[in-house]
C-alpha cells in the first residue's frame, strides 16, 4: 500500500521523471540499434561453414540474439510508465494547487502530511453552506490522495515488472512471430495507434514482419520511415521481378503466337488474332513503361545519400513517396507534392526539386542533419496540363495527404517537428483539398505555380493564420488558368495569403540554385519566417 | 572422441574462417550500442515508492548492460578463437602428410 502524502505530491519533481522516462527511450532505440547490427553477424554466423562446433555457434549466436531482442520492448515499457506517472503527477499536482488555493482563500488550514482540514466557523456564510464548501474541498483532497496512492502503486508494480534476471535478462526464447492477420488488422487505423502497436514489438519481431509482409508494411502510415524503407525496397525488387516476368511471358506470346491460348482457338480467325496481337503489344508497353519508371526509382535511390523509400507502387503511371534525411528525426521536414504529368520516370529531375529544397534549408540553418525532404507521390495526376481541370485526383490525393502527415507525425522521435507542405502546380490544389478538411496537421503551406486552391480565400484552407505562403513567376503561364476550373489566383492579394518573391521564370523555375525563388521557400521550411521577401 | 566414434561420424565440415571473423566483428558492433544505463534512475521521493522501485530497476538494468555487453564481446572473441582453431587444425591435419611433390588442384 502506497503511503503517498499531499506533501509527497507537492514535491514530486515530475520533470525528473520525463528525463528519466526520455533515457529509457533512448535505452530502447539503441537496443533496437544494436539488434539491428547483431543479426547482420548472426547470419554471417550461418555462413561460416557447417559441422558440429558451427552448429553450436550458431546456438549461442541465436540464443543471445533473442536475448538481445527481448531487453527492447521492456524499456520501452519502463519508458512509457514514467512518461504516463510524470503526466498523471503534473495534473494532480495542478488539481492540487487549485483545492489549496481555494481552502485558503476560505481560511481554511490544510495539513498536506495527513490530508485534515481545519476550518474556523465562518463569519459570513450560511452554516450548511459553509459545511459544504469545507466538505467539499476535503473530498477534492481525498481524491487526489487516493488517485496519487493508486499512480504509486500502479507504477511501482510496472517497473519492478520489468526488471531484468541477473542471467538471462528477460529470457532467450524467440519471440511469437507475427502473423498476416495481425499485420492486416493495423490497415485503416491512424498512424498513432499503429506506431504504438509497433512499438510494442520486439525488434525480433519487427524484423520478421518486414520481412514477411513488406507488402503491408511499406505504405502503412505509422511506421518509422527506417522500416518503411527496409518493407520497400523489398517490395521494388519483387515489383521489379514480378513485371519482368509478366513482360517476358507476353514478349514470348508475341514471338510465338501458336503458344498463346487465343491463337489456339480454331473459332477464333484473322480479326480476333489482329486485335489479340495489339492488346499483347499495348499490356506490353505499359509494363515496360511501369519497369523504367521502378528502375528510374532504384537508380535514384542508388545515387542518392540518406534516402527513404516510403512507398513504391509500379502499376500504372507509378506511385513513389522518397524521404531525403530521416523525417523522424528532422527539426524541419517538407513535403514535395509535385503536378500534372507527373510519373515514376521523371523521379530524377522531380527529387531533384526536393534535394535542391533540401540543400537550400541546410544553408540557411547551418544544421544538415536537421532537415527532412519528403518526394510525395502518392496520387495520380493528371496526365497532360488539357486535363488539369480534373478533380477526382486532387480530391483523391487530398485524402491520401492526410494519414501521410499524419504519420509523420507519430514517428517522430520527439514530437515536435515543424512540417511545411510544399504544393507546385496541381500538387497545391490537392494539398488545398486536404487543409480544406480542417484535419492537415502542418506549420506551413507553400504554393508554387498554383492553378487554384479550390477556395475564394485562404480563411477556408484551416491552416494556422499567416503560414500559407504563394510564389508565381510573373512569366508563369499558369496565370492564364480561368478562375472556374480551381478558383481565383491565391497570388492575388484578395486571397489573402503570403506572396513571396520570385526571380525565376516559368512554371518549373521556382528551384533554380541560388535563387530568391528557392530561398524563400528555404527560409519558410525552417521557419525563418522573418527572412521571406514578400511582395505582400 | 573415441577412435570409434570418429570413425562413425559423417558429419561434413566444412569452414570459412574469414566469415566467422567478420561475424565476430559484426557482433562486437553491437556492443557500443548497449549503453551503461546512467540517467535511467530519477530522484527518490520520499513516500513515493514508485522512485524506490524505479532506483531498483535502474541499478538492475545497470548490472544487466554491463554483463549483456560482455557477453556480447564474449561470443566475438570467442567465435575468432573457433576461426582460428580450424586454420591450426587444418595446418596441422596438413603437416602431417608427407611431402608429395605438390598438389595440383
Amino acid at each position: 500500500m502506497s503511503s503517498v502524502t499531499l506533501a509527497a505530491l507537492q514535491e514530486a519533481d515530475p520533470a525528473a521523471y520525463r528525463a528519466a522516462a526520455r533515457a529509457w527511450d533512448d535505452l530502447a532505440a539503441r537496443l533496437d540499434a544494436a539488434y539491428e547490427q547483431y543479426v547482420t553477424g548472426q547470419q554471417r554466423v550461418g555462413q561460416g561453414g557447417r559441422g558440429a562446433a558451427i552448429r553450436a555457434a550458431i546456438g549461442r549466436v541465436i540464443d543471445t540474439g533473442h536475448e538481445l531482442s527481448n531487453a527492447c520492448l521492456p524499456a520501452r515499457q519502463v519508458a512509457r510508465a514514467l512518461h504516463g506517472y510524470a503526466d498523471e503527477v503534473t495534473t494532480l499536482q495542478r488539481r492540487l494547487e487549485t483545492a489549496l488555493a481555494s481552502a485558503s482563500a476560505y481560511g481554511i488550514s490544510v495539513d498536506l502530511n495527513t490530508g485534515s482540514v481545519t476550518a474556523p466557523p465562518s463569519p459570513s456564510m450560511d452554516p450548511t453552506a459553509w459545511r459544504n464548501v469545507v466538505d467539499e474541498i476535503h473530498a477534492e483532497l481525498a481524491q487526489l490522495l487516493s488517485q496519487a496512492r493508486r499512480l504509486d502503486a500502479t507504477t511501482s508494480k510496472l517497473l519492478r515488472a520489468q526488471r531484468p534476471t541477473p542471467d538471462a535478462g528477460f529470457g532467450r526464447d524467440a519471440a511469437t512471430p507475427v502473423t498476416r492477420d495481425v499485420v492486416e488488422a493495423q490497415l485503416g487505423q491512424p498512424p498513432a495507434a499503429v506506431f504504438a502497436w509497433w512499438q510494442m514489438l520486439s525488434p525480433e519481431q519487427q524484423e520478421w514482419a518486414l520481412q514477411q509482409y513488406p507488402d503491408l508494411l511499406g505504405p502503412l502510415n505509422g511506421i518509422p520511415a527506417a522500416d518503411r524503407d527496409t518493407a520497400n525496397r523489398i517490395n521494388l525488387d519483387r515489383q521489379l521481378r514480378e513485371i519482368r516476368q509478366q513482360a517476358d511471358t507476353i514478349q514470348y506470346l508475341i514471338n510465338n503466337p501458336w503458344a498463346d491460348p487465343v491463337y489456339q482457338d480454331p473459332t477464333r480467325q484473322g480479326p480476333d488474332r489482329q486485335m489479340r496481337r495489339h492488346e499483347l503489344s499495348e499490356a506490353l508497353q505499359a509494363l515496360r513503361a511501369s519497369e523504367a519508371g521502378l528502375l528510374a526509382v532504384q537508380d535514384k535511390l542508388a545515387t542518392t545519400d540518406d534516402a527513404y523509400l516510403l512507398l513504391i507502387d509500379g502499376t500504372g503511371d507509378g506511385r513513389a513517396v522518397i524521404a531525403v534525411g530521416n523525417p523522424d528525426h528532422a527539426a524541419h521536414t517538407a513535403v514535395f507534392v509535385p503536378g500534372v504529368g507527373t510519373d515514376l520516370r521523371d523521379i530524377n529531375g522531380d527529387l531533384n526539386r526536393a534535394l535542391l529544397l533540401r540543400q537550400s534549408a541546410d544553408v540557411v540553418i547551418g544544421r544538415g542533419d536537421d532537415i527532412s525532404v519528403v518526394y510525395w507521390l502518392d496520387y495520380n495526376p493528371p496526365n497532360s496540363p488539357l486535363l488539369g481541370g480534373q478533380e477526382s485526383p486532387a480530391r483523391d490525393g487530398g485524402a491520401a495527404l492526410l494519414p501521410f502527415v499524419d504519420g509523420l507525425r507519430a514517428t517522430h522521435t520527439t514530437g515536435d517537428q515543424h512540417v511545411t507542405v510544399v504544393g507546385h502546380s496541381y500538387g497545391t490544389t490537392v494539398v488545398a483539398e486536404a487543409a480544406k478538411t480542417g484535419q492537415l496537421r502542418v506549420d506551413d503551406f507553400i504554393a508554387v505555380g498554383s492553378p487554384g486552391l479550390r477556395t475564394d480565400h485562404v480563411s477556408e484552407l484551416s491552416l494556422p493564420p499567416g503560414h500559407v505562403w504563394v510564389g508565381l513567376a510573373s512569366d508563369d503561364p499558369i496565370r492564364l488558368a480561368p478562375d472556374f476550373v480551381h478558383g481565383p489566383d491565391p497570388a492575388n492579394p484578395a486571397y489573402g495569403a503570403n506572396r513571396f518573391l520570385t526571380d525565376t521564370s516559368g512554371h518549373s523555375g521556382y528551384w533554380e540554385p541560388d535563387s530568391q525563388s528557392l530561398l524563400n521557400q528555404a527560409h519558410i521550411i525552417v521557419g525563418q519566417y522573418d527572412n521571406v521577401v514578400l511582395v505582400h | 572422441m573415441s577412435t570409434d566414434a570418429l570413425s562413425a561420424s559423417s558429419v561434413v565440415i566444412a569452414v570459412d574462417p574469414t566469415t566467422l571473423r567478420q561475424a565476430a566483428t559484426d557482433i562486437e558492433a553491437a556492443a557500443p550500442y548497449v549503453t551503461d544505463g546512467g540517467q535511467l534512475a530519477g530522484p527518490v521521493h520520499p513516500g513515493w515508492e514508485c522512485t524506490q522501485q524505479l532506483a531498483a530497476t535502474a541499478q538492475a538494468w545497470v548490472d544487466y548492460l554491463g554483463r549483456l555487453r560482455t557477453k556480447l564481446g564474449d561470443l566475438a572473441s570467442d567465435l575468432r578463437n573457433l576461426a582460428d582453431h580450424f586454420v591450426v587444425a587444418d595446418h596441422d591435419a596438413g603437416a602431417g602428410w608427407p611431402d608429395s611433390g605438390g598438389y595440383v588442384p
